[in-house]
């Protein structure tokens, strides 16, 4: 079933660049509807069996067959095509159908080479459903490196003027740091003396890693190294402070869908990985830099909602707001992570929250990417003060926009308001500083986002816009799926939460054992 | 059948009302041509929505703005009065609202009746459960589980609704004032494009106030209080397409009115939230009634600090010095919502906040958290009082009269040794306020305009509207036997006897200053000099503005009659020992040990003469015209007073400046550093170490795609290079 996930939107770009134009969009549309579906039924299927969500030592759905097995210099190499998901990933497996499925729909007026365009989204789809799908840290890194070639091109091809740039600096900047959680994934390899690379052997013994790194003249603790060289990827990629900076400048070239694809998706991925391998594999190391991370993710919250606060482009701005709010993710990450007598409970709840915010916040900035697509697909700008009592003349739009902004903001009954709290309803027993310094870009976040809204939708219509429409049904569409998501979410989280305990009790018990040795 | 046990029905009935609406009466509505209007009012700004006669609206929908009309006018005479013509079409944008003439559309009107028969029937279930919980006072229902949001790790997460004394009281406050703010609304909004709108969001804060209230946990009551925030956001931003008032108009303007408003909320509730989160992973339990027990195993200074970070939340709520600054801002919005929102209910939930945690700050927490209330309100209340000396915006007054008033509740709260003396004055001001909200939006509707230096003699024409705010100016003024009366004084004796001569020396200041302002308030809009019954009724200073003050229609001025006669009533009943039955009601019946309401001894004798003082320093400046007011204003000393007093101590500005200089300039630091240090990094070392510059020469040729293999092969051999280096390790 898996497979079917992670191939189908491959077999579905071959086919799209095969067949007349004409059709493009409808087999696009099709086919991802169905992988959005098969997703749908992962989930249910389980509620169905009754057996629980799984967790990394028990994944559902697995799959695992050999692929390569080779010796290389004395070097024991093997590749197993290993797919599998627990509770960690199915959100994000599902969150991915679902808004590639809507980019499809967002995308439906582009006339550039559609054919190509729509076969890279779909290659994009099959790349991250890959590496949230994987169970081989090999399987996992290839796919990884699979979904950046898409992404390259849909930027380069697709974005806007200084597209070029973009592209090159969304590459250079993941290939350089995926390049150091390759050497990880290959030190931690061989240093567990595991003779595959499935998750099972890393989760379980993640104890083995212990001691130190001879470096230079000095030694580093080992597990710190392992934790650092994973990590340094999966930094670039959520982003984190400091090397957060292709971001803003990627989402402002990339076209809508891809930007609702890199925001809602792909930066997830580094999310994911964090949780998944950093904190599953190397817990020891992540408990001895967790400190250390509470103060990047205070620092990522805050900087991110500062620099939002004084952006002139729209798109901007929300690509500086997704990396204040992957700061939240951060602080839940560090809090699971950080040494300290509280309660374990709270480890849980922060993590819980981490990962809920993962689900919420690629929703919700989906849904804000996908509000500006609509705007900007008629008015042809994107900056703020351009505009002006827009809301006259497109409530339907500008009443979606304001649900995503409060949505974002963290207003209760709406998705994001539940990860926040329960982040910081964690953290702040492990870590309180850094969870007061976050808290506080609640107050900036509700800044910048209103004083958006009120500068482009409020006030006397500027008569230069007299013209523009409302959004049309096809634009409308992804915005009332997503905003039905969001509230669901928000007012009745506890069937996704049920479904992402599992896997995050399962993580911390291992992590608490080892730190407890 | 037990009123009590169907309390959830109460926020279930607007909540069900909304979604009618919502998906059935609104749509219909612009399905059945709603569009015209709608087009129109887009391209005029504020077309069709002129204030003042009947004739202008027979311009139709896609009439001329208000600005227009104003030069249509006969150029009058004096520099002074130009002035003022200008202002009273700046103020109509302000009091802008459906006119006379404005008809409502039939599913517009079904709209708003949907909505007055869900807020009637969940008044009356109200009162029957208030009933219930009068007859049997010990009376503690359990707590009303609704669902779980989830339980990890043993933390729980559920939506629980709590009903006990307070809740009950509380929720016949909100529904009542909320029905009556509904039926208000059918004249006041009549005829305004956004008429179903309106009442979507009042039933949409009604039902947020009311999970405020029937929260038993943290977590539900802080999802009511965002939400009445959000509320309040839309209901002030109302009218958003309005153009701005120019500079100098003290008539607020809703966009950047509605973005203060919640933006000054959330810093107070981001010290909530950290009271929340201290209590929190001290007692692991959001549950009220847990936390009274658990809080008193928990080191002393915790609890302190949480609660006065919780207090917090209460300052930004109910508008307390220093997070004031929004509530006058506020008014941009409907005079109902004014009224319902930022007077009787929303501002109200600070008070309501501590009430509830009454317990934990009497005993968990050291003494401090309640005396920081108490100086904050006290300080508060003259603070306010003193600006609303200055202004000369009618429903301005009022929001400084509000700020002091809730500045009086906490107040009552810190000085007595029970929560009833603060809560009597929430539940009594709630009635006079919003009556007064209400009766001056019955002025504004009748004459279009919000400034009080263009009214006066207006009792005459509008008789009923001014008896009515005449028994709420008595009764905020503290007059017996009107409600306020019965309220305030004990808050200010009991200040006296328990030493707190600090705060009883602000809060019987402000009784007088209080009196004084409202007085100077009613004598300018409905009476002046030469008026009937010594300036009271009617004066030759006639209205000066366009419009024909006339008397509001029923659905308007019924609400005004019954808010008048909860007044009186409560006041009268106070002499039946209404007071000690109200505070032993929320003491769970017991007896309490002190004297709640007022005697008749110096205290209240001091009480009661300086409001009279008051009045009558008031009486002689507007009643008897006497030139007292200006020769001070004039003078060396009372000029530069009357300027800061006037431009509210310039707090304002002084947050813009602050906002400007702190938060700007740190977060232009932020994007300067990741555009020019940041990427100057990546920028220089991309170049120098991967030639990336002529890499990016050569993408220029177009040919993009032909790299997607390329990176491929440089992924690949970055895999071969570190596959090769840690094999070389071992």
């Amino acid at each position: 079933m898996l497979t079917a996930i992670v191939f189908l939107p491959l077999l579905a770009g071959v086919i799209v660049l095969l067949a007349p134009e004409r059709f493009t969009r409808w087999i696009a549309a099709g086919f991802t509807l169905v992988v959005f579906l098969l997703s749908m039924w992962l989930y249910f299927g389980l509620l169905g069996k009754g057996s629980g969500f799984g967790d990394v030592m028990h994944p559902q759905w697995s799959i695992d067959v050999p692929w390569i097995n080779t010796n290389l210099g004395g070097f024991h190499f093997q590749v197993r095509y290993a797919l599998g998901t627990d509770g960690l990933s199915m959100p994000m497996i599902i969150l991915n159908g679902l808004l590639s499925f809507l980019a499809v729909i967002g995308s439906w007026r582009i006339e550039k080479r559609i054919k190509f365009y729509m076969a890279m989204l779909l290659f994009l789809e099959m790349g991250v459903m890959g590496v949230f799908a994987s169970f081989d840290l090999f399987l996992f890194i290839l796919f990884w490196e699979v979904e950046l070639i898409p992404m390259f091109l849909l930027i380069g091809i697709w974005g806007g003027a200084r597209r070029k740039y973009a592209a090159w600096k969304f590459l250079i900047y993941t290939l350089v740091g995926s390049s150091f959680t390759l050497a990880g994934i290959f030190l931690i390899y061989v240093e567990t003396g595991a003779t595959d690379a499935r998750y099972q052997h890393f989760a379980g013994a993640a104890s083995t890693l212990i001691g130190q790194l001879p470096l230079g003249a000095g030694s580093i603790s080992l597990p710190l190294a392992v934790f650092l060289l994973l990590f340094a990827g999966f930094a670039v990629k959520i982003p984190m402070w400091p090397v957060h900076t292709w971001l803003p400048d990627a989402h402002t070239e990339a076209p809508t869908a891809v930007s609702v694809l890199l925001a809602g998706v792909l930066l997830k991925m580094g999310a994911y990985g964090l949780i998944r391998i950093c904190l599953g594999f190397a817990p020891h190391g992540a408990q001895q830099f967790a400190p250390v991370l509470g103060v990047l993710a205070a620092i990522n919250v805050l900087w991110g909602a500062g620099a939002s606060l004084v952006q002139r482009d729209m798109k901007k701005m929300i690509a500086y707001s997704s990396v204040s709010h992957m700061g939240y993710v951060l602080l839940g990450v560090a809090a699971a992570a950080a040494a300290g007598t509280a309660a374990s409970g709270f480890r849980e709840v922060a993590l819980t929250g981490a990962t809920l915010q993962m689900f919420s916040h690629g929703a919700i900035t989906g849904m804000l990417f996908f509000c500006v697509g609509v705007i900007y697909d008629k008015a042809h700008t994107r900056e703020i003060d351009a505009f002006g009592g827009v809301a006259s003349r497109m409530p339907v739009e500008s009443t979606l926009y304001l649900a995503a902004c409060f949505a974002s903001l963290g207003l209760p009954a709406l998705a994001g308001f539940v990860a926040e709290y329960l982040v910081f309803t964690g953290s702040f027993a492990l870590l309180p500083g850094p969870t007061i310094a976050a808290a506080f870009g609640v107050v900036l976040t509700a800044g910048y986002l209103l004083w958006m809204f009120r500068r482009a939708f409020y006030g006397p219509l500027n008569l230069k816009w007299n013209w523009l429409t409302d959004a049309t049904v096809r634009e409308a569409f992804p915005l009332v799926a997503l905003v039905v998501v969001i509230l669901f979410v928000g007012i009745y989280p506890g069937p996704i939460v049920d479904l992402i305990r599992p896997s995050i009790h399962q993580m911390l018990t291992v992590a608490h054992a080892v730190s407890a040795r | 059948m037990d009123p009590v046990k169907l309390v959830w029905l109460i926020p279930a009935l607007p909540l069900a009302a909304l979604v009618i609406i919502f998906c059935v009466t609104r749509p219909l509505e612009t399905l059945l041509g709603g569009s015209h209007a709608h087009a129109a009012a887009a391209v005029g700004g504020h077309g069709g929505h002129e204030p003042g006669e009947p004739a202008e609206t027979a311009h139709g929908a896609g009439a001329q703005s208000a600005h227009a009309q104003s030069q249509e006018r006969p150029v009058e005479q004096t520099p002074d009065q130009i002035q003022a013509s200008q202002e009273q079409a700046e103020d109509g944008h302000g009091a802008g609202h459906g006119g006379h003439g404005g008809s409502t559309s039939g599913m517009g009107l079904l709209s708003s009746v949907i909505g007055i028969v869900a807020m009637g029937l969940a008044a009356a279930l109200s009162i029957a459960v208030l009933i219930q919980f009068i007859r049997d006072q010990g009376m503690t229902p359990p707590d009303t589980h609704l669902y779980n949001w989830f339980t990890i790790g043993g933390l729980k997460y559920s939506i629980d609704f709590h009903v006990d004394n307070l809740t009950a009281i509380m929720l016949v406050v909100v529904t009542g004032v909320s029905f009556l703010v509904h039926l208000y609304s059918v004249g006041y909004m009549a005829g305004d494009q956004g008429y179903a709108r309106f009442f979507m969001e009042l039933l949409l804060f009604t039902v947020s106030m009311l999970i405020l209230v029937l929260a038993a946990n943290f977590l539900v009551l802080f999802i009511g209080w965002e939400l009445v925030g959000l509320s309040s956001y839309l209901l002030i931003g109302f009218w958003f397409y309005h153009a701005p008032p120019p500079a100098g108009s003290e008539v607020p303007y809703p966009p950047p009115a509605s973005l203060k408003a919640f933006v000054t909320t959330r810093l107070g509730d981001f010290g909530f939230l950290i009271g929340i989160l201290i209590l929190w992973v001290n007692t692991q339990t959001f549950n009220f009634v847990a936390l009274n027990t658990a809080t008193k195993h928990v080191n002393q200074a915790t609890i302190t600090a949480a609660m006065i970070l919780v207090f917090c939340g209460a300052v930004g709520k109910s508008a307390q010095f220093p997070l004031h600054v929004w509530l006058p801002d506020a008014m941009a919005g409907p005079t109902p919502v004014s009224a319902l929102i930022h007077a009787a209910t929303m501002v109200a939930a600070g008070v309501y906040l501590v009430a509830r945690l009454f317990p934990i700050y009497a005993a968990a927490a050291g003494p401090q958290s309640l005396a920081v209330v108490g100086y904050v309100g006290a300080f508060t209340a003259l603070f306010a009082a003193t600006i609303a000396l200055t202004q000369n915006d009618i429903k301005g007054v009022l929001a400084y009269s509000t700020i002091s008033q809730l500045g009086y509740m906490f107040a009552g709260l810190s000085v007595a040794d029970t929560n009833a003396v603060g809560i009597f004055h929430l539940f009594t001001h709630a009635f006079f306020k919003a009556l007064l909200f209400l009766g001056s939006g019955s002025v504004i509707h009748a004459v279009a305009n919000q400034d009080m230096r263009k009214m006066g003699g207006l009792a005459k024409f509008m008789p009923i509207t001014a008896l009515t705010f005449l028994i709420a100016t008595l009764s905020i003024s503290g007059v017996p036997p009107f409600s306020g009366f019965w309220s305030k004084d004990p808050i200010i004796g009991l200040a006296y006897d328990h030493h707190n001569y600090w705060i009883y020396g602000m809060t019987l200041f402000t009784a007088f200053l209080t009196a004084f302002y409202m007085f100077r308030l009613y004598l300018m809009t409905f009476g002046g000099r030469g008026g009937a019954y010594l300036g009271f009724w009617g004066g030759r200073r006639q209205y000066r503005g366009d419009g024909h003050p006339h008397e509001s229609p029923w659905v308007m001025w019924l609400p005004l009659v019954v808010l008048a006669t909860v007044t009186v009533v409560i006041g009268l009943a106070g002499f039946a020992g209404l007071n000690e039955g109200f505070a032993k009601f929320l003491n769970g019946g017991a007896s309490v040990a002190y004297h709640p309401g007022p005697a008749l001894d110096t205290l209240t004798v001091i009480g009661v003469a300086v409001a009279i003082f008051g009045i009558v320093v008031a009486w002689t400046a507007y009643g008897l015209g006497a030139g007292w007011v200006r020769a001070l204003v004039a003078s060396p000393i009372g000029k530069p007073i009357y300027t800061l007093l006037y431009h509210r101590y310039y707090l304002d500005e002084l947050y813009t400046f602050l906002i400007r200089i702190v938060i700007f300039g740190l977060s232009n630091g932020a994007a300067l550093f990741d555009r020019y240090v940041i990427d100057g990094i990546v920028n220089g070392s991309a170049r120098s170490v991967l030639g990336i510059g002529k890499i990016t020469r050569r993408t220029q040729t177009g040919v993009l795609q032909n790299y997607g293999a390329a990176i491929f092969g440089g992924a690949m051999i970055i895999l071969l290079v570190f596959f090769v280096a840690v094999g070389a390790i071992h």
